[in-house]
């Protein structure tokens, strides 16, 4: 599973990070950045459907990889 | 629709059926109360009103239009892009998660003290004594400002706030830009760990902030941060008080505690902010002249059943819950993790300290009016 963030809608709501601290990097702009390049390490799938189900600005999208077989 | 609505945010009543009434039948509404007005309710139109800066100016906030000191701007609340961005990108960085949380225990023996003040009594206000002086303090304390300087700013607080729209509240404006000045100056001379301390080290294009930008900024933090927070905790301990079952469930399993936290904002956010038309336009509609103001009440948007399934039913567990009580595009509220962990911790103590409180019968439950709307006196009585 991936995760990433629309900069361009990310407002600084931090949801994310309060949702998955472990998931989601807030920089000095209060900007969201996904931790692992976006990878979701085993088991925080459900951390990080939630997260992007919570952000106001619609700034998350979850893409399910097929080929990440052995990584995370 | 065209005929103009009654609506008066000065008087003492119930919004949230009006807003209700308007979703329903007049999603964008017009009216000739308050130097007029436009109104839009529902969610869609107020998330694109609040993200639209460039047709929906911020230079003006309220519903008449005014400014808390004659013609000063209040950075970065009535600033638009592109001066808006790196004010906000300064005082967003003194407000990330990282730089919020330690101030965790300062928090919690602010909450805890408050709480030891009536825990022995069996009753409180729980407004006056305990939701306004969580972020009051708190506030405080993130400004730097001393401690034996607190009657002073209580005193401020009360009368900028809770008098605004009189002349004391200008007078207490005025008496805090004054105060904020001399701050400024002694931290610029004697930099500390606070807010204001961080802001007069802080450089925007490689230039350190002017003093006046400082200065309105703190002004705006604290304006912004108490009756706001002051509000959602009333709201949340009101609730309670009125469903024993769930205030028990939240003292069985604070682990749910988050998750309930949320759920107050989405269903009682306190904010309802104006902006004005920059030149003609059009939403729902309803043609909206240029220089026309707009309110967009956000605890409207939250209960949208476009945005939030049956929406005025108070789920504790409430999933997804991407509540917009902390408003929309670039002026989001700055102090959202900090407001999160006031209330967090709050509600976990009181939880934890106070069994079983309840409305005083007796007592009478008072309201703030104005754009910031929460209970102002909130009576309880607790224990056996």
């Amino acid at each position: 599973m991936r995760v990433s963030v629309d900069q361009a809608r990310c407002q600084g709501n931090n949801r994310c990070a309060a949702i998955a601290y472990d998931l989601f990097e807030i920089d000095d702009a209060g900007h969201s950045h996904p931790f692992y390049d976006g990878l979701v390490p085993a088991g925080r799938e459900e951390a990080a459907v939630r997260a992007a189900a919570n952000c106001p600005e619609d700034a998350i999208t979850i893409s399910e990889n097929e080929d990440t077989e052995g990584l995370g | 629709m065209t005929e103009s609505i009654d609506y008066d945010h000065f008087a003492d009543v119930n919004l949230f059926p009006v807003w209700k009434h308007l979703r329903e039948t007049c999603p964008v509404a017009h009216s000739d109360d308050m130097e007029g007005f436009w109104i839009a309710s529902r969610h869609a139109e107020i998330a694109a009103i609040a993200r639209d800066p460039e047709l929906f100016s911020s230079r003006y906030v309220t519903v008449p239009p005014q400014n808390l000191l004659g013609d000063l701007a209040l950075p970065p609340l009535t600033l638009d892009p592109p001066e808006h961005g790196p004010i906000k990108a300064v005082l967003t960085s003194a407000f990330t998660p990282k730089r919020v949380a330690p101030l965790e225990p300062v928090v919690r023996e602010i909450v805890v003290d408050a709480i030891g003040m009536f825990a022995t009594k069996g009753a409180c206000d729980a407004s006056h004594e305990f939701a306004r002086v969580v972020p009051l303090y708190t506030i405080a304390r993130l400004l730097g400002l001393p401690k034996e300087d607190d009657p002073k700013f209580t005193d401020w607080v009360h009368r900028a706030i809770e008098l605004q729209g009189t002349d004391e509240s200008l007078i207490a404006g005025f008496e805090v830009l004054e105060y904020f000045s001399e701050l400024v100056e002694q931290r610029q001379a004697s930099p500390g760990e606070d807010f204001v301390s961080y802001l007069t080290q802080a450089e925007i294009d490689g230039e350190p902030m002017a003093d006046s930008d400082i200065i309105l900024s703190s002004m705006s933090v604290l304006l912004a941060g108490i009756d706001t927070t002051w509000s959602v905790l009333g709201f949340a301990i009101k609730h309670l008080a009125e469903d024993q079952e769930l205030q028990q469930r939240l003292r069985e399993d604070p682990g749910l505690i988050e998750s309930a936290r949320e759920e107050f904002l989405r269903f009682y956010a306190p904010v309802t902010v104006a902006r004005q038309a920059t030149r003609d336009t059009e939403r729902g509609g309803c043609p909206i002249k240029a220089e026309e103001m707009v309110l967009i009440p956000f605890p409207s948007a939250n209960r949208d059943p476009e945005a939030f399934p049956d929406p005025d039913t108070f789920d504790v567990e409430r999933s997804p819950n991407k509540h917009v009580a902390f408003g929309l595009g670039v002026h989001r509220c700055l102090g959202v993790n900090l407001a999160r962990l006031e209330l967090s911790i709050a509600l976990e103590e009181l939880l934890a300290r106070i069994p079983q409180w309840r409305l005083d019968p007796a007592g009478e439950v008072r309201w703030a009016v104005g754009q910031i709307r929460g209970p102002r006196a909130l009576p309880i009585l607790f224990g056996d």
